[in-house]
């Protein structure tokens, strides 16, 4: 067992100058079979190892990443935490995960700061005001909480927005939800990858998925830089390269990659105590513990694997920044980045079994799946573990798209669908 | 941010195009003679390919015309644009 | 202003121009031609804020864009404030308030400087350890938390100045306005292709500009009056257009540049009304050179953080550009040539100059031999192993190293100084390249990163392409810049 963090440890460490840290986890080389391989060591990928271990007694498990772990879209997303989605089975979803986000850093003993400050949503023209007020009622009904604030309560939750009638997108009301927030991005996917390494989980960075071994319907195992690994069940957690996975078993998915932009601003003091998202105008905006301003931009309409985007997308964005608060002219921004977000038609995930067996899927979060982290790796460790989903995630399956019963969430899925 | 040589107007700024998605997927002639299957593969499924995709781009603000582009989709670069029923170029 | 610390014969600063600027709260005098962070040099301020975690003191330590610590707050009305601004790149201004961040009461006196004493406890990513009982208490935490994290203050009234943007068409874009920026404008703008040249400083030249030594000449003339003379024959040439005070902000792909021109920001504080401050360039060029130079590196050692612990580099700018004396009593610490330059400025300057402390066995180049026929004293084979003096150094300790380099041996050399200078080679600018989504290599010799594959029409020229002698520079310059054209 690992040595349990909390305040004695950091007083008994600093003791030997700090020299003395376990490694949070191990560096192991791939045996040759496990009992399941997780492809892809994101958030989500890592949440699913740790809950095959913990909930399913799964141990002898890997999971495969061809870069560094936490490397691609949960290190770069801007961390915002919430459940306020307008369909039951949506409500349900993300409400499992904000639910397990509650007591997280407890159960990984591995702080993820996470923050329950509040996300706002603002609407700006009566459309707006009709959506946002249904999908306050409509969330309400499934025991989320949420209220509507009109111009006055949304000038008076945060001071420093622009509620001016006379600009060109005024502000016409929100919604707020106060259990969201936001946690620290990295911070999940250390704590899960500890945490699964403890139980025994073996994390393989650099290690890239070539091909997948097929016998007849069932899989075998997956080709890897690193060799073959034999496995009778595959969970592939790839995120953008979600496509790009499904090839190799000439799978097509209802998945289009785009680059999705962010950027954060140099460090100041506290100025803005909550998240404030703005659909109409594309922009949204929250400061981090260490004082960034963290400004999320829209998606760009064509496939990219690039990472990185347009100027214009974040152009647009940042004139909306500046449009609801004036007073953030003067801000320097410090980096801007892009990443492959895989996207499905009614921006609603997929987490589900495919027609081959031991083969599964969980992708298609687009633009919000950092939010879902906790919750998507419990359900589809259970899809994986019982060959079987939760009935939590049955909506999400991959059948859906032929039977027509689509999750549209292109409401609540914010900004940049 | 491309510069896209669209076919109709010469080299112009990426802002000024709207994407279209994946192109040459044929809408069927009989849609109702379709099983559901086969619609879905129509309507949603893609092949979203890390490599070199054919697309279809709009320029929305110009001629308002549509064309298709040959894109390699892991490094962005465009290796031929095309009209609308002209045949896609081979390599 | 300290008198002693200026030396009468610096070509750049107007001495006869007196402008006077705040720095936390206190009236203080520098000239026209001044950074910010010369002036307060040149008032004997080293001490201009606090680390972001420990507060240990923070003083200057270079002349640019690369500068780590020295930034400030500049102004303090709620409107026009600006967070986080590198007191090396703000030239002075009448009327120019500026202020150190993440200290209280001040930076003189700073409580947070107890997490310097408890550092121990709390080190890296300590947060993720802790502060997980009572799981309900994490908002309170997080509250102090985020209010000890952060520096400089965002503005709380909209900003009242103007701002434009255009659009930029040309054949040629050159990134940078040092030696190799110019040569390849002049070879650019007499090939009738339409040139824009751009430099984030106040003029071109770079650091050749102000070096004036006998070991680096072009055609039998010092390089410095060689470039003045490049730079004045730019001028007749008429398809360049040159941009200063305009830094490079992105390179997108197909070549799609931002540039950020700084309009007013140096004027005083009377003249910028009404006027535009900043206008964005958005820029598409068909060939891009990237010109931007290296940066000189530091060197570890104990306590290396402390004020008055300059890039050698960047002394050498403060003497012989602004006539700013570092201090009074100069220690240098090397692996490399470059801090020898510096040692001979500083001693044509009339600053007493301790010692070179070099880790090689030996070098003879002819800068090397210049050094020491000065008399300036070189401990060869050592290395400086820890420094004191709490805001502002006040003597370094010196010890042998032994035949690896890998341990020091024999006694410590106590050595009483009131600025240390160090240079740990030089490190090419690949920034830009790699933003653009170029590819690095590295070379063994010297341990740098080099521009390697690019899928856009570019090159990279001069030190940031990995050329650190000045013949080299040209030649490479001119050869590469015409290659580019014949594509």
């Amino acid at each position: 067992m690992k040595n349990k963090y909390s305040i004695f440890s950091i007083i008994k460490n600093a003791f030997s100058y700090n020299e003395n840290w376990q490694r949070a986890w191990r560096d192991p080389e791939p045996k040759k079979e496990y009992d399941a391989i997780i492809i892809g060591g994101g958030g989500h990928g890592l949440a699913t190892a740790f809950y095959l271990a913990k909930k399913h007694n799964m141990t002898n498990i890997a999971v495969v990443e061809k870069g560094w772990i936490g490397g691609g879209n949960t290190g770069r997303n801007t961390t915002i935490i919430r459940s306020n989605y307008l369909w039951d089975a949506s409500a349900g979803l993300y409400d499992h995960a904000l639910k397990i986000w509650e007591g997280l850093s407890q159960e990984l003993n591995y702080n993820v700061m996470f923050s329950q400050r509040g996300v706002m949503n603002l609407a700006h023209n009566l459309q707006d005001v009709r959506d946002l007020k249904r999908r306050t009622h409509a969330n309400r009904l499934n025991g989320i909480d949420a209220v509507w604030l009109n111009t006055e309560e949304v000038k008076k939750f945060c001071p420093i927005i622009n509620t001016s009638p006379d600009i060109r997108y005024p502000v016409l009301g929100g919604t707020l939800q106060r259990r969201a927030g936001t946690a620290r991005h990295d911070a999940v996917a250390w704590g899960y990858a500890r945490g699964a390494d403890a139980m025994g989980v073996d994390i393989i960075q650099n290690c890239e998925v070539k091909g997948i071994k097929r016998n007849g319907d069932s899989v075998e195992g997956v080709e890897t830089t690193k060799g073959f690994i034999k496995t009778k069940k595959i969970g592939v957690v790839a995120a953008g390269h979600s496509s790009v996975i499904a090839n190799m078993v000439d799978l097509k998915l209802p998945l289009e990659s785009k680059p999705l932009q962010a950027l954060v601003s140099e460090p100041v003091k506290p100025i803005i105590d909550t998240v404030v998202m703005s659909n109409a105008v594309h922009a949204y905006v929250s400061q981090s513990d260490k004082g960034e301003l963290v400004i999320g931009a829209g998606t760009d309409a064509y496939v990219s694997y690039t990472q990185r985007g347009s100027h214009d997308v974040v152009e647009g964005t940042l004139k909306a920044i500046l449009e609801l608060y004036p007073i953030f002219s003067r801000m320097k921004m410090l980096r801007q980045w892009g990443g492959i977000v895989d996207i499905c038609p009614d921006a609603s995930p997929i987490i589900s079994k495919t027609h081959i067996k031991g083969l599964y899927f969980n992708c298609g979060w687009g633009t919000g799946g950092f939010k879902a982290t906790p919750g998507s790796g419990d359900l589809f460790a259970h899809t994986i573990a019982n060959d079987e989903p939760h009935k939590l995630n049955a909506d999400f399956n991959i059948n859906r798209f032929v039977s027509g019963d689509l999750v549209d969430e292109h409401g609540a899925a914010a900004v940049a669908h | 941010m491309f510069l896209i040589n669209c076919p109709y107007c010469g080299e112009r700024d990426q802002s000024e195009f709207s994407a279209g998605g994946e192109a040459h997927i044929v809408r069927p002639k009989q849609p109702t003679e379709l099983s559901d299957d086969q619609w879905a593969e129509f309507l949603f499924m893609r092949k979203n390919i890390k490599g070199v995709q054919f697309e279809r781009w709009n320029h929305a603000h110009g001629c308002r015309k549509w064309f298709n582009m040959v894109r390699d989709t892991s490094n962005d670069k465009i290796y031929a644009v095309y009209k609308m029923g002209e045949k896609p170029p081979t390599k | 202003m300290t008198r002693n610390l200026r030396t009468a014969n610096s070509k750049f600063i107007d001495q006869t121009s007196r402008i006077s600027f705040k720095f936390d709260g206190k009236k203080l005098y520098g000239f026209k031609g001044d950074t910010l962070a010369s002036a307060l040099l040149a008032n004997n301020i080293h001490l201009v804020g606090r680390s972001f975690k420990y507060h240990r003191p923070r003083g200057i330590m270079a002349c640019g864009s690369e500068e780590p610590n020295a930034i400030v707050q500049v102004g303090n009305d709620a409107s026009m404030t600006e967070p986080n601004t590198r007191a090396t790149e703000i030239e002075l201004y009448e009327g120019l308030e500026a202020s150190s961040q993440n200290c209280w009461p001040s930076v003189n006196f700073d409580i947070g400087a107890i997490n310097n004493f408890f550092s121990p406890l709390i080190p890296a990513a300590f947060y993720y350890k802790t502060f997980m009982w009572p799981s309900n208490f994490w908002k309170l935490y997080e509250y102090f938390i985020r209010k000890s994290a952060g520096l400089g203050k965002s503005p709380t009234e909209p900003d009242k100045d103007i701002y434009d943007h255009r659009y930029l068409h040309c054949d040629v874009l050159i990134v940078g306005g040092g030696i190799s920026g110019i040569i390849a404008a002049k070879i650019a703008a007499k090939n009738n292709l339409n040139t824009v040249l751009i430099d984030d400083k106040n003029i071109l030249g770079g650091t050749t500009l102000f070096q004036e030594n006998e070991c680096f000449k072009v055609n039998n003339s010092y390089s410095n009056e060689w470039l003045k003379n490049e730079i004045e024959n730019l001028k007749s040439l008429e398809n360049l257009t040159i941009k200063t005070r305009t830094s490079l902000a992105a390179y997108h792909s197909y070549n799609y540049l931002l540039a950020r021109e700084n309009l007013t920001d140096h004027l005083d504080i009377n003249e910028k009304k009404d006027k535009i401050r900043q206008r964005l360039w958005k820029i598409r060029a068909k060939k891009v050179i990237i010109a931007t130079g290296a940066m000189e590196r530091p060197l570890i050692f104990n306590n290396n953080d402390r004020p008055g612990v300059i890039l050698s580099s960047s002394i050498k700018k403060y003497i012989d550009y602004y006539g700013v004396k570092c201090g009074q009593k100069v220690s240098l610490f090397t692996n490399n040539d470059s801090a020898y330059e510096t040692a001979i400025s500083l001693n044509n300057s009339g600053v007493n100059v301790n010692s070179v402390v070099d880790i090689r066995d030996k070098a003879n180049s002819l800068i090397v031999k210049q050094a020491e026929k000065l008399g300036i004293k070189i401990h060869w084979k050592s290395s400086v192993v820890n420094t004191s003096g709490y805001k502002k150094i006040n003597s370094i300790e010196i010890m042998k190293l032994s035949d690896d380099g890998t341990t020091v041996f024999g006694k410590k050399i106590k050595e009483e100084c009131d600025c240390l200078g160090i240079s740990g080679g030089w490190t090419p600018r690949v920034h830009l390249f790699t933003q653009s989504g170029g590819k690095l290599k590295f070379r063994d010799e010297d341990n740098v990163f080099l521009p390697d594959k690019s899928g856009l029409d570019q090159i990279s020229i001069g030190s940031c392409n990995g050329d650190f002698e000045l013949d080299q520079i040209i030649k490479n310059s001119v050869r590469l810049t015409k290659k580019i054209f014949k594509n």
